[in-house]
C-alpha cells in the first residue's frame, strides 16, 4: 500500500517536472543573457563615473546615479561615509523607497531601466560636466516631491512628460480641433510568428501594419484611448477592451482580433507618444497637438519593442 | 410503458451515456448540437412524459436564451462587426453563435444528465462499480439519492402532521413558520437515524468484504452485445472524424468549419444514430408490441 502511495507521489512529480520543460514554463535563455549583457554595460560606465568622480565637484549626483545602477547589488559602502552635504540624505531615502516599494518590478525590468539613464549621462560627462549637474539637479529636485506612487499605482512619471490625467476631470472642448498622428502595428509578431496563435494567423497584415501612420482630428482635451476607439471604429477595424477601475484606465485587450496572449504570455498591446512609451493607461494621456501615437503589439512584455520601462506597474 | 432501452445491461446504459456526453462536451459543431439537443429533449420526454416538456419550456428555454444573449455582451471577439455597444465596445456575430452553441451545449448536458438518472439507477451504478471501487460508488448512488429521497420524506412527514393540524399550510403566520421548523427538525432526526440504520445494515451484510457475491438480475445476452457492438462502431466512426476535424468548429476570429462533403455527412448520420438510439430502441419495441397485441 506504501509503496502504492510512493509510486503515485512520485509519478505527480515526474509529470509536473515534465509540464514545467514542456508547457513553457522554464525561463526563456535569451532573458538572462539579455540581462546579463545589460549588467555589463552598466558596469564600465559606473567605472567611468567613479574616475571623474574626484574631477566633479557635485558628488551627490554621482551618488543618485550609482544608486540608480545598482538598487539590489552592494552599495559602494566606501563613498557614503565621504561626502557630508546634507542634500544628499533625503535623495538616498528616496530612492531607497523606490527599491523597497517595487518589489513587483523583477530585476530583468529594473536593469535595462537604469541603463537607459545611464548611458546618456555618461555621454554628456565626456562632453561637458556642467551641463550635466545642472540638468541632474533638476531631476533629483524633481524626484522628491513625487517619489511615491499615485492613488492608480503609477509610478512618477520621467521629467519633461506629460502627468497622467483623470478621464473623469477633463472637459472636452470641441470648439477646437487638433491633429496627430495614428499608427497600430503588430510588427513584433513577425520574429515571434511560432509563438503565434495558429487560428489568428489571417488577422495578420503581411507587413504587420493595421493601421498605417496618418494624421487624425482630434478635440482638445481627448485622450489616447479616445483617439484609437474613434479611429477603429471609424475604419471599421475590430477592438475590445476593458475598464480597469484599479488604474482608472481603459485596457486595451486586443486590436483587429489580435488579443493580449495571442503571441505568447508576456504579449499585449502598448503605445507610445512621441517616441516615450507612458507608464499610465492610455485613458490617462491628454494628447497635445501634433502628438505622434503609435499602438505597437509586444512579444516580450515590451522588451522587444523598447518600452521596457513602462511595464513596471501601468497598463498600456 | 417502461423504457425499454433501461432494460438492457447497466454496462450499456452507463458506456451509452459516457459517449454521448462526452460528445457532446467535446464538438461543438453545430449540426452536432442541434443533432444532440433535439434527441436528448425526445428521449426526456419519452422517459418522463409531461413533466420533461414542462421542465423544458419553464426552465430550459429561458436558460438557453439567457446564456446565448449573455454571452456577447462580454465577449467581444470576431471579425463580423454588427454594431456597437455604447461604451463602445462591438457586438460580433461570432460571439452570438458561439453563445447560442455554448447554451445549446449547456442544456444538452443538463437533459442528458436527466435522461440518465431515469436510466441508471443506483442498483444499476453499484452493479457496475460495487466490485472495483465499493466505497466511492455507495457514496456516489447514495448523494445522487439525497435530493429526490429527502423531498419524498418530507412529503410524508408534512401529511402526517397536516392530519393533526400542524402542517406549514395551516394557521396564522407564526405558527406556519412553527410548524415548518418541526417538520424540518423531524426530518433532521429521521435523516441521521437512517444514516446510522444503513450504516449498520450495510455492515452486517458485509458490504465490500472480500469474497462476498452479490446478486442481480443483470445478464449481458445476445441483444446487448449486438446493442454494444452497433455502439462501439458508431463511437469508432465518430472519433475517427474527429481525429480528422470533422466534427470540430472555430469560432474565434473568424468561423471556420470543415466544408460539407460525404465523409462529414455519414459523420452527421452516425452521430444521429448514437443519439436517437435510446429513442429507436423504445419506439421498435413499442410497435412490436402493438403488432404482438393487435394479434390476440
Amino acid at each position: 500500500m506504501s509503496m502504492k502511495k510512493w509510486l503515485v507521489a512520485c509519478g505527480v512529480v515526474g509529470l509536473l517536472v515534465l509540464a514545467y520543460f514542456w508547457g513553457g514554463n522554464i525561463p526563456k535563455k535569451s532573458n538572462p543573457e539579455r540581462v546579463s549583457s545589460i549588467a555589463s554595460q552598466t558596469q564600465p560606465s559606473e567605472k567611468s563615473t567613479k574616475e571623474q568622480e574626484q574631477q566633479v565637484e557635485h558628488q551627490t549626483e554621482q551618488q543618485a546615479t550609482q544608486q540608480e545602477v545598482q538598487p539590489d547589488q552592494t552599495p559602494p559602502a566606501k563613498e557614503l561615509p565621504k561626502d557630508g552635504s546634507p542634500k544628499e540624505e533625503p535623495v538616498k531615502v528616496t530612492t531607497d523607497q523606490d527599491a523597497i516599494k517595487e518589489p513587483a518590478k523583477a530585476k530583468t525590468s529594473e536593469t535595462p531601466s537604469s541603463k537607459s539613464e545611464v548611458t546618456p549621462k555618461s555621454d554628456q560627462q565626456k562632453e561637458a560636466p556642467p551641463a550635466k549637474t545642472e540638468k541632474a539637479d533638476k531631476s533629483t529636485a524633481a524626484k522628491k516631491p513625487e517619489a511615491k506612487k499615485d492613488k492608480y499605482l503609477t509610478d512618477p512619471v520621467p521629467a519633461g512628460k506629460p502627468k497622467p490625467v483623470e478621464w473623469q476631470d477633463v472637459s472636452i472642448n470641441k470648439k477646437k480641433i487638433l491633429t496627430a498622428t495614428l499608427s497600430v502595428t503588430s510588427k513584433s509578431i513577425l520574429d515571434n510568428l511560432d509563438d503565434f496563435n495558429p487560428d489568428k494567423l489571417e488577422m495578420l497584415p503581411e507587413d504587420g501594419v493595421i493601421y498605417k501612420a496618418q494624421k487624425v482630428t482630434f478635440y482638445e482635451g481627448e485622450s489616447v484611448f479616445d483617439v484609437l476607439l474613434r479611429e477603429m471604429r471609424n475604419n471599421k477595424i475590430h477592438m475590445e477592451f476593458s475598464m480597469t477601475p484599479i488604474y482608472n484606465s481603459n485596457y486595451i485587450e486586443g486590436i483587429n482580433n489580435i488579443y493580449e496572449f495571442d503571441c505568447g504570455e508576456l504579449s499585449g498591446w502598448m503605445y507610445k507618444v512621441n517616441g516615450w512609451f507612458p507608464n499610465y493607461g492610455s485613458s490617462r494621456y491628454v494628447l497635445k497637438d501634433s502628438d505622434v501615437i503609435e499602438w505597437v503589439y509586444t512579444c516580450d512584455l515590451g522588451r522587444d519593442v523598447g518600452g521596457d520601462t513602462a511595464v513596471g506597474g501601468g497598463k498600456g | 410503458m417502461r423504457d425499454s432501452f433501461s432494460t438492457y445491461h447497466p454496462l450499456i446504459n452507463f458506456v451509452y451515456f459516457v459517449a454521448v456526453i462526452t460528445c457532446n462536451m467535446v464538438f461543438m459543431h453545430p449540426i452536432f448540437q442541434v443533432i444532440a439537443l433535439l434527441s436528448a429533449g425526445s428521449y426526456s420526454i419519452l422517459l418522463k412524459g409531461g413533466k420533461a416538456v414542462r421542465f423544458q419550456l419553464l426552465f430550459m428555454l429561458p436558460l438557453l436564451l439567457l446564456m446565448a444573449t449573455v454571452n456577447p455582451l462580454f465577449n467581444h471577439a470576431g471579425v463580423t462587426i454588427l454594431f456597437y455597444l455604447d461604451n463602445g465596445n462591438p457586438i460580433t456575430l461570432e460571439s452570438i453563435l458561439y453563445g447560442i452553441a455554448a447554451a445549446c451545449m449547456y442544456v444538452t448536458v443538463i437533459l442528458w444528465f436527466s435522461c440518465y438518472n431515469a436510466v441508471m439507477t443506483s442498483d444499476k451504478f453499484i452493479y457496475i462499480f460495487g466490485k472495483i471501487l465499493p466505497a466511492l460508488s455507495l457514496i456516489f448512488s447514495m448523494v445522487l439519492r439525497f435530493v429526490p429521497r429527502y423531498a419524498a420524506q418530507i412529503k410524508v412527514i408534512s401529511h402526517a402532521q397536516k392530519s393533526i393540524g400542524r402542517d406549514v399550510s395551516q394557521g396564522n403566520i407564526v405558527r406556519r413558520a412553527r410548524n415548518g421548523m418541526r417538520i424540518l427538525s423531524i426530518m433532521m432526526s429521521w435523516a441521521l437515524e437512517n444514516a446510522i440504520e444503513t450504516a449498520d445494515s450495510m455492515k452486517s451484510r458485509g458490504y465490500g468484504l472480500p469474497g462476498r457475491t452479490s446478486f442481480s438480475t443483470y445478464r449481458f445476452d445476445r441483444r446487448d452485445t449486438i446493442v454494444f457492438l452497433i455502439m462501439l462502431g458508431l463511437m469508432a466512426v465518430i472519433g475517427a472524424a474527429a481525429f480528422m476535424g470533422q466534427n470540430s468548429i472555430r469560432f474565434f476570429p473568424s468561423i471556420r468549419i470543415q466544408p460539407m462533403s460525404m465523409v462529414s455527412i455519414m459523420v452527421y448520420i452516425a452521430y444521429g444514430f448514437l443519439c436517437v438510439l435510446p429513442v429507436v430502441i423504445r419506439l421498435v419495441e413499442d410497435i412490436k408490441w402493438k403488432f404482438i397485441a393487435s394479434k390476440i
